[in-house]
Formats: structure tokens, sequence, C-alpha cells
């Protein structure tokens, strides 16, 4: 996969030619502006439905909805293009041409700006299978959202923000350069802060914990924004470029050129770029927000979890893992690692059915981000896959529970569901079953492989710090395996606990039907075994792993092969492991789970108050800025009057403003804001309600108008 | 050569500059020593006298060579009026907030300091060539300007006035530097004359598209200060919540500078574009038939937004805020020519607009402070018994409408001429119509003046007069009337506009 784009690897120069002729044949010169189609269409439905959505019958609902149905096709039909090609060098670039535009332009002889910087499209294996999966389950929740948002008050918004958040994540995935990436990466984080927070502006009852987690959301993952922006801006520093081939290529030159030793510049570079991944994909210490955004409407949270969001912050790693010094791998795989077993233990002391299934999101993120440090690109980018399907599936399910429930989340008010929603109960099931790594299920293959790449690594580094993600993981999947058992366990077995799961139903065909097909994709979406039933148990021949090959190899096959048993064996013996203590403690209810927390007393307050790690943001981060207000406002008062007081008294404004964001980054309103302060907060209040953003909103439209019409008239 | 200037010279060159660096100075030593509560009057004498010191210098070198200096700072005709457009009126600004007997006295030096800083950052506004100085003039003069707007702060109005300004001028300067450094990518440099050279490079290669988007994106900055649609919705919320003396300043001496900065901008930078010079016309590209249709587009909706809204309003400082964007629309109609009878039309206009705006500011500060109101209302009656100052009144509306024989008519007569020979008769035809809409409103403070009875509850009958604010309005008012300035007011535009064309 990457490799090739390297132009090294095993492929001789008579293969590549032979791949590259079959891919022309598969591939016509009309393929470039068939995949532009994809991010285009939603943008284009996002453009007439934020103009005159309100306007349209129904709101305009099917525009992005049909427009995301149409990419989806085209997306899924050039997948299984590249699919049957079946050639692990693939890539669009080298069989097709390309086009690229050139967005600056200059003096030949001028050195400074962006002289000559230009994009085109990136389309290789990974690309492929990520766009098909993005449109597809982008339409899904598209389509999901136009039963579920129905009633909404403000029902165009939320589909006009919804294809906007669609078309960055599928242009991100084509695009072949960072600083694209980075402008779609910005665009995702502006939507996913208006859907996360989209019923705070609900015109008839707002709910305010949306703002705070939109909020949170959006300044969390900007934290990682900066770092990434900074770490691409190193790289153009030193490399002149952003295109991703052209890096891959100047890094491994500046490496050889260095005696194979990497610059600790490049670690920081790399470690920088990471972090936007960290802020993204909610690894730790930025996974605050996701558990939080589960505050947006349910679709959302699918999306977020399943198909975008998320997924680009494992999608940047993979692309940038050739950028990575082996110290940044480590440290990679080491945020991974750790970021899997912290959530789990989390995991298991939630009783919202919603937050136990956001942290097992972080958890699993943790794995794939693992896996890439480690080496297993390929097997992150599997698990993602895979973990996309049940991950949706199981959040669908527990949209139909608690649907099902007249609106209850916490599992202790559950029981017995078992009887009185079966396909939902069979469908989260599978998944279950799927995200412990149970053979037979896409998620062992999944996470097999990842366990299996980590011990690889260790094996072939050596050395104390390389075995522990390995170890990290192991425990992380027992763990995995207990809690999403005590979910189902709590959830469908034992009696009904309270009056409203007595009264529980089936949730309606429209939620059962997408539960059905996310299920059956949970069980074969790994390795479609079921005319080799055999085959399901031997290692190798997943279909994505055939696919997409990791760049490097660490370890010699026979190792490899080694590794994979190890690994299975452990990986096997962990989930067996995990089940069965869930067994004792809530289906045969040999263990009590309450005196076991009794026993644990503090330690077990802490996982359950999630470490306390909003707590310590709030010491730190917090607190720390409005000290820092605080006392400009206490200088400002005590010391300067006169002039200073004109002056600083809009930096006290703005510095408030910036106070006040501060104060809704955590959960639970601040409450130690001085007179001077809430003074301000008054006046940033009306301004918010007030008629400035409609300005502001007045003056981009009319720019674009504007825009539009001497561009029109003209060209 | 310019750059081969010794140092000494150089500091010559940028004297003015100095000379209200000082003043600023010494104003604010003397406000932080507790002047500024206890004797107002001192400040504003230290202040006009630097001031007039300013002026001075400016016109002992209206005459001299034109120069850069330190690689940045332009010194020529244009800016030199312009600077001395700038001083003048924030001298004017200062003789009004002294005779402002609605604000407290606490304040006063803040104000004066402020309102020089804001001076000093126009200076360098109008006189740069390089993109770089000419945001920093600009954020200079934006920044004193919102701490102007808020500056009495137990005044609920202004301090709302003042964060929307600040909110909506960081949208806008944000904007523009991002077209700025869309420029300077393409083009690798920050000097508008260099940047003009690249500029018909990628023009020639088929990008102008790529030109026009951050053109677009920088007209973004300037619409925002000189209030064009469809940046101008901060405007009157801005000029009502502020006091009037800080609201004229916004509407002449703020608007004066970006309008000369844009002037410059675009005759420099985009000249090579523009094949710009005394008898070419534009070339037909792409580009400039983008950036006309860009501009008139702009200038003919906003003479329709600020005379249309206007009618309906109350306040006076509301409805000459709208006035006011009507006009930035009659100027940039100027602009949109893209040749030098635009260029110069639309800045003798600019003088123009000087003269009868602040004038009509003044008038509503002088019946405020008799009245106690800045309503239409509390102008019923006033004109029997203010005779100089309603008279004075009459003649800033004729002005402003347009009528003969005042300047007013003038400046429009030579924007329009200019508007039909460059090829946009639809737009002179577009003022046209829109002086007699602005008839209606601008005429219905002269009825209040005088066929309205006065109302019984607003008069304050021991109100004392302001003789100085009424002398100024004469002054004004004899400067508008007197038709026969306008073709030194015409040749000082001319002298500007050749400067930049002929750099």
């Amino acid at each position: 996969m990457l490799a090739s784009l390297l132009q090294h690897g095993a492929g001789t120069a008579g293969h590549a030619a032979v791949a590259a002729g079959a891919a022309a044949e598969a591939f016509g010169p009309a393929t470039a502006g068939w995949l532009l189609a994809v991010p285009l269409l939603p943008l284009a439905a996002w453009v007439v439905q934020i103009l005159v959505g309100r306007w349209l019958p129904r709101q305009g609902d099917w525009l992005p909805t049909g427009a995301m149905g149409a990419a989806a096709v085209i997306a899924i039909w050039h997948f299984v293009k590249v699919l049957a090609l079946h050639d692990p060098e693939f890539d669009l670039a080298a069989a097709v041409e390309l086009p690229r535009w050139k967005f600056f332009f200059s003096d030949p002889s001028l050195t400074t700006g962006l002289a000559g910087f230009s994009a085109g499209i990136l389309y290789d294996n990974v690309s492929a299978a990520l766009l098909a999966m993005v449109a597809l389950v982008s339409f899904l929740v598209h389509l999901f959202s136009v039963g579920y948002m129905q009633g909404d008050s403000r029902y165009n918004v939320f589909f006009s923000n919804l294809a906007l958040f669609t078309f960055a994540m599928l242009a991100l995935v084509i695009s072949d350069n960072l600083l694209f990436f980075f402008v779609f990466w910005e665009i995702m984080g502006l939507c996913s802060y208006l859907l996360i927070g989209h019923l705070a502006a609900d015109r008839k009852e707002p709910k305010m914990s949306a703002a705070w987690a939109s909020m949170k959301a959006f300044m969390t993952t900007r934290i990682g924004d900066i770092c990434l922006f900074i770490g691409m801006m190193m790289m153009w520093k030193a490399f002149g470029t952003l295109s991703f081939r052209e890096l891959y290529a100047a890094v491994e030159a500046h490496v050889a050129g260095h005696g194979g030793d990497w610059s600790p510049w490049l670690t920081g570079a790399g470690i920088m770029m990471f972090l936007g991944a960290v802020g993204k994909s909610a690894q730790f210490p930025l996974h605050v927000w996701l558990p939080d955004a589960m505050e947006g409407p349910t679709p959302v949270s699918a999306m977020i979890h399943a198909a975008t969001m998320v997924a680009a912050g494992v999608y940047l790693t993979a692309r940038i893992y050739l950028l990575l010094s082996p110290t940044a791998q480590l440290v990679v795989a080491c945020v991974g690692g750790f970021t899997a077993l912290f959530a789990a233990t989390i995991g298991i002391t939630q009783f919202d059915i919603k937050k136990v299934l956001a942290w097992s999101t972080i958890s699993q993120l943790g794995y794939m981000i693992c896996a890439i440090g480690a080496g297993g690109v390929a097997a992150g980018l599997f698990h993602m896959l895979t973990h996309a399907f049940f991950k949706a599936c199981l959040f669908l399910g527990s949209g139909s529970v608690i649907h099902g429930c007249h609106h209850e989340q916490d599992m202790r008010k559950m029981g017995g569901l078992r009887k009185k929603m079966p396909i939902t109960y069979l469908a989260m099931l599978v998944s279950t079953l799927a995200i412990s790594g149970v053979p037979l299920f896409a998620g062992y293959y999944s996470k097999d492989t990842i366990i299996a790449k980590a011990l690889e690594r260790g094996l072939a580094e050596g050395g104390l710090i390389w075995a522990l993600p390995f170890w990290l993981l192991v425990v992380a999947a027992a763990i995995t395996s207990f809690y999403m058992f005590r979910l189902i366990f709590m959830t469908f077995h034992g009696r009904p606990r309270a009056h409203c799961s007595e009264h529980a139903h089936e949730s309606p065909w429209t939620m059962t039907v997408p539960l059905i097909v996310l299920g059956t994709l949970a069980v074969l979406g790994g390795k479609f075994w079921l005319l080799d039933p055999l085959g399901a148990f031997s290692a190798g021949g997943e279909w994505f792993t055939e696919l997409v090959h990791d760049p490097v190899h660490f370890v010699d096959h026979e190792t490899a092969h080694h590794a994979h048993l190890t690994a299975m064996g452990w990986s096997l013996a962990a989930a067996g492991g995990g089940i069965f203590l869930s067994c004792l403690f809530y289906l045969w209810r040999r263990l009590d789970p309450a005196r076991v927390a009794a026993a644990l007393g503090a330690c077990y307050r802490l996982v359950y108050d999630k470490y306390r790690f909003d707590e310590l943001y709030l010491a730190t981060v917090v607190r720390g800025s409005l000290v820092v207000s605080h006392l400009a406002a206490w200088l400002d008062r005590t010391f300067v009057d006169g002039l200073v007081n004109a002056v600083g008294r809009i930096m006290a404004g703005l510095g408030t403003a910036s106070a006040a964001t501060d104060r809704v980054v955590v959960d639970g309103a601040v409450n130690f804001v001085g007179e001077a302060t809430a003074a301000a907060g008054q006046r940033l209040r009306r301004l918010q309600t007030g008629r400035i953003q409609q300005y502001a909103y007045f003056t981009f439209a009319g720019a674009v108008v504007l825009a539009a019409v001497v561009l029109y008239r003209v060209f | 050569m310019a750059d081969a200037l010794s140092y000494l010279d150089a500091l010559k060159y940028i004297l003015p500059e100095v000379a209200l660096t000082i003043g600023l100075c010494a104003v604010l030593i003397w406000d932080l020593l507790g002047g500024g509560a206890d004797r107002p009057r001192e400040g504003a004498w230290l202040s006009l006298g630097f001031l007039g010191l300013t002026c001075l210098l400016l016109i002992q070198r209206l005459g001299w060579q034109e120069a850069t200096v330190f690689g940045m700072v332009r010194v020529d005709p244009l800016a030199t009026v312009f600077k001395l457009f700038i001083a003048t009126a924030v001298g004017l600004v200062i003789a009004f907030d002294l005779a402002d007997r609605r604000q407290p006295a606490e304040g006063k030096g803040e104000t004066w300091f402020l309102l020089l800083t804001a001076a000093l950052g126009g200076f360098f506004l109008v006189g740069t060539g390089n993109l770089i100085l000419l945001y920093l003039g600009l954020e200079t003069l934006g920044l004193s300007s919102y701490a102007l707007a808020g500056i009495h702060k137990r005044d609920r109005a202004g301090a709302e006035a003042s964060l929307k300004y600040v909110v909506y001028g960081a949208l806008a300067s944000g904007v523009l530097l991002f077209g700025a450094s869309l420029l300077y990518g393409m083009s690798g440099t920050l000097e508008m004359r260099e940047m003009a050279r690249f500029l018909v490079f990628a023009v020639d290669e088929g990008r102008s598209a790529q030109v026009l988007l951050p053109t677009l994106l920088i007209l973004v900055g300037f619409g925002f200060k000189l209030s064009l649609f469809p940046f101008q919705w901060w405007a009157p919320d801005v000029y009502q919540g502020v006091s009037t003396p800080i609201a004229a300043f916004l509407a002449v001496a703020s608007k004066g500078a970006a309008l000369a900065a844009l002037v410059r901008l675009i005759a420099v930078a985009y000249s090579g574009l523009l094949r710009l010079g005394p008898d070419t016309f534009l070339p037909e590209t792409d580009f400039t038939r983008g950036f006309v249709l860009l501009l008139a587009l702009m200038s003919a909706a906003t003479m329709l937004f600020g005379n249309l809204a206007a009618l309906r309003q109350e306040n006076l400082k509301r409805l000459l805020a709208y006035s006011s964007i009507g006009h930035a629309g009659y100027m940039l109609m100027g602009v949109a020519v893209l040749g030098e009878a635009g260029f110069r039309a639309a800045l003798a206009y600019s003088f123009v607009y000087y003269l009868m705006t602040l004038g009509a500011f003044g008038m509503v500060l002088y019946f405020a402070n008799q009245s106690g109101s800045e309503d239409i209302r509390g102008l019923h009656g006033m004109g029997p018994r203010h005779p100089l100052a309603a008279t004075a009144t009459i003649v800033f509306l004729a002005s402003l409408t347009g009528l003969p024989p005042t300047a007013g008519f003038f400046g429009k007569w030579y924007l329009m001429v200019a508007a039909w020979e460059g090829g946009l008769p639809w737009l002179a035809l577009l003022t046209a119509l829109m002086s007699v809409v602005s008839l209606f409103y601008y005429f219905r403070i002269a009825r209040a003046l005088f066929l309205r009875p006065e109302e019984e509850a607003t008069p304050l009958p021991d109100a004392p007069r302001t003789p100085v604010l009424g002398g100024i309005l004469a002054v004004l008012a004899a400067g508008t009337l007197v038709f026969l300035w306008f073709e030194p007011l015409l040749a000082a535009a001319s002298v500007g506009v050749e400067a930049v064309l002929h750099w």
C-alpha cells in the first residue's frame, strides 16, 4: 500500500507494468470525475440545502440523502473494481492520468511563497476501502435521520450540517497532500461542533448540556489540530512539500542521508502530527470529549463513532506512518495501548448504556492506533472497518433499546429484554461477540491481527518497553469482553428491574433492518467463511490484509507465524476469561458486583469518576486561565486607571470571552468568576443571542453571492 | 533614489508622524498625571496644538519630492493630502468632544489620546505601499476606534456597540489578512509595486479567478472600514451606540483613510492588470471585467441599502449612519470605474463628504446639547430659535442630497460623469435615482426644524449655547456652500491620483 507510493517494494518492474495495465483497463479516463463526484455531491447538496432547504418540500431532507446515496453507489462501484483488480500495489495515479490543480503560481525564478503548490487525488487500496465504507455508513445515517429527526425544530439545518460533515470526510480520504487534508479536517471539526450542539439551539427546548459538550469537543480537538498544524509546518519548512508521496520520499532520503538515523526534530514533527490524531480519535490525554459528544442526536453519535471524525484520526496516523521515526512509533503504540486499557477499565463501571459504548469506542480506537504504531498499518485500518460495522450496529441497537424502554438509558433499570426484543438482542449479541474477539466474528480477525502485530514488533525490537503494547492490548481484550457481556447481561438477561423494561417492545422494521444488515456484516465483514467453514479458524486469508500490506515488515515469515499463533492463544484466553468472569457476575450471579465495588472502595470510585480527568483539567487548565484573567482584571482595577482602562476594557472583554469558553470546556459550572467577569459575561451573553452572528452570516452570504455572481458572469 | 536617503533625511520625511507621536505621548502623560478629569480644556489644547503642528509640517511637505523611506513608508501627495484630511478631521472631532455636554468629563484625556493614536494609524494606512504596514495602520486605526467606541464604561449602549465593533472588525481584518496572504503567496512580495508585476504574470496565465478571489477577500476588510454592502451591518448599531463626536470620527476620518488606501492599493498593485494611465482604456480581460463588476455591484448594493434603509429612521445618528453607507456607495462608484477620472472623482467626493458629514454630525451634537435628544423629534421647532445653526444644517442637508449649488452637487456630478464615461451608465443613473430618494429623509430633518411646532416636554430652556460649535458649523457650511472651492479640491485629488498612477 503505502510502500507502493514510494516505488520500493517487492514488485518487480515487469509486475508493476502489468498491474498498471490492468488498472488502466479497469479505470477509464473519466475515473477522476467519478471520484470527485463522491465528495462534491454532498457539497452541492449542502450549498442548496443551506440556501433554500427551508423552503423545499419536506425541508429538503431528500436532497442530501439522495446525494449521499448516489455518492455511495459511485464509491462502492469503484471499490468493487479495486477489489477485482486484487493488486496490493494498486495506485490509481500510476494507472491513469489524474488531474492536478495548481493553486498558486509565480515567476519561476521566485523562491518564496507557495510556489507551484498543487493538489490531486490519492486513490489507492486504503482510500478505496475507506471511501466506500464512509459513503455507505454516511448514507445509512442520513436515511436513519430522516425518520429519527422528524419533528426537530431545525430539521433542515441538521441535514445541511450532516452533508457538509460527510463532504469533509470524503474529501479528506482522497486528499493527496497534508494541506488539503488539514483543511477538510478542520471543516469536519466545525461540523462536529455544530452537530453535537445541534440540540442546544433547539427552538423549543434548548439543551444546555449539548452546548457544553459541543464546546468541549471543539476545544479539545482544537488542541490536537494546532499540534498537527505545527507538525505540518515543520515538514513544509524542511522539505518544501506537503504531498504524502513526496514527503515519504523526502523523509526516506533524509534518513538515508544521515546514515539511517532519524533526526530528533523529525521525531518531534511526527509526534506533533500524531497529536492531531490524538485529539480527533479521542486518545489519552485528549479523550475527554468523546463520551460527552453523546449529547448530540443519536445519528450524529453513530456518524462520529463509526464513519467519520474518529476514523479520520486513525487514517491520519496510517498516512503519516512512514514519516514517523521509531521513537515516534513507540509513542504512538504506547499511547494507543494505554488508551485501550484505560478506557476499557472505565467501561466496566458505567451504567449508562451509551456511555459504555462511548468508552468502548475510545478503547477500540486505542487498538487501531497501537497497531499502526507497532507497524501493523493494515491491521489497524482493518480493525477500523470491522469496528465501523459492529459499533454502528451496537449504537443503533442501543438506540433501539432506548426507544423500546421509553428513553431509559440506565442499564440498572433494564433486564430481561431478550424475549421482548429478540432481533435487537441477537444483533447486539453478535456485535458483542465480534468486539470481544470471538472466532468466526469479524472483530476476531482484525483484533487478532493487531495483537499479533504488537507481539511481532515486541519480538523484533526486544526490550521491555516494546513488550508493553502487547500486554496492554491483551489485558484490554479481557476487560473488553467483560464489560461488553456485562452490558448484554444487564440489559437483556435476568428479570426486568423497572417499570420501563417490563413494558418494552421491539422497534419497528425501519430500525431493525439496519440492525440485521450491520449484524450480518459484524459476522462476515472480517472474513467471508461461509463457503469455507474450516478456513474460518486458520490464520490469514482476510480480504483486507490481502489487499493492503504493511509498508515495513519487522520480522521474517516464520517469526510472524509463530507470533500469530501465540497472539491467537492469548487473545482467545483473554476473551474467554472476560466472558467467563462476566457470566459469574451478571448471568449466574455467583459474585455480587456491588460487594466487589465496595471492597475496592476508593479505587472503584476513581475509575467510576473516569479517573477524574475532567476535574484535573478543570483544576489546572481551566482554573489556570481563570486565574490569569482574574489577575488581569485585578491589575486593571488596581493599578492602571485612566488610559489603560479604556484599552484594558476591551482586553478584559476578550479575556472574559476566553474564560467563558474555558468554563464550558468542562462539565459543570464553575462558580468562581469574579464580579468583573460576571458583568462582562452579561454583555457576552447578549452578544451571543444578539444579532452579531446574524451580521457575520449575512456578510459571509453576501461575499459568497458576490463571488458567485462575478465568477459566473465573467467566466 | 529614496532608498539611498540617509537616516536623518528619512526622518525629515516622517516628521509629521513624529510630531503626532510626541503629541499623543504628551497627552497620555498629562492624563496619567491627573489632568484629564480636572482640566479637560488644557488637554484639548495640548492635542490641538500638536495636531496643528502636524498640519503645518504636512503643508510644508506638500510640494516635496516623492520618496519611500525605511522601505515601507511612502511620502507622496496622496499620502500628504489625506494625512491633512485625517489630522484636521481629528482636530474637529476633538473640538466636538469638548463641546459635547452630554458626555461625562472623565475619560476625556483617554479619548484624545486614542483619537491621536487612531490618526497615527491612519497616517500609516494612507502612506504606505507595503501590505504589512497597510495592515498595521489599519489595525492601529481599528483598535483605537474599538476602544473609543467603548470609552464610557458605565454606558451600556456604548459597551455593546464597542464589543460588536470589535468582533465584527476582527472578522473583517482576519479576512483581509487572509486575502493579503494569498496575494503574498502568489507573488512572493508584500510591496504593491512589485506585486503588480506578478499579478500580470498570473492573469496572463489565465488564472484570473485566483487573483479575483483574494481581491474579494481584501475588499471585505476595506468594505468593513468603508461600510460597504454587505459588510456594513455594524455601522448603524455602532454609530447609534457611541457618542456623537466618535461617530463623526468613524464616519469621516476612518472612512477617508480607508478610501485613500484602497485607491492606492488598486492603482498600484493592480496597475499592471488595469493598464492604468491618463488616456488608456481598460484592457478587455476576464480579470478587469470581473473586478469592475464586483466593485460596481458592491457600489450599487451599498447605495441602495443605505438610502432605502435610511428612509424610516427616527434616530438622527442612525439615520446619518445609513446615509454614510449610501455615500460610501457613491465613492466606490468612482473607484469602480478603475481609471484616473474615477479615482479623482472618488477622492474629491471624499473631501466634500468630509465637510458635509462632519457638519451633519456637528448639527446633531449642537441640537442634542439643546434638547437632550438625538431623535428627529428633538429638532421640532428648533429652527426659529437657533437660526444660524439651522441654516447651516440646511446647507449640509442640501449638499448631502446633492442639490446645486453646494459642493455635494459638484462632487456627485463628477462621479456620475466618470461613471458614465467609464462604461457604467446604469450606475450613474442609479446614483441620480438615489439622490431623489435621499431627498425624502434628509428633508424630514429640515421639516422638523422649521415646520413642526416645538414639543412641550423636550426643550431645555436654560441650556447654554455652544458658540465654538456654532462657529465650526458656520465655517463648515460656508465651505460646503462655496462651490468655487471645488476646483482646488479636484486639483488636490488629481495630484494625489497622479502620484500613485505614475509611481
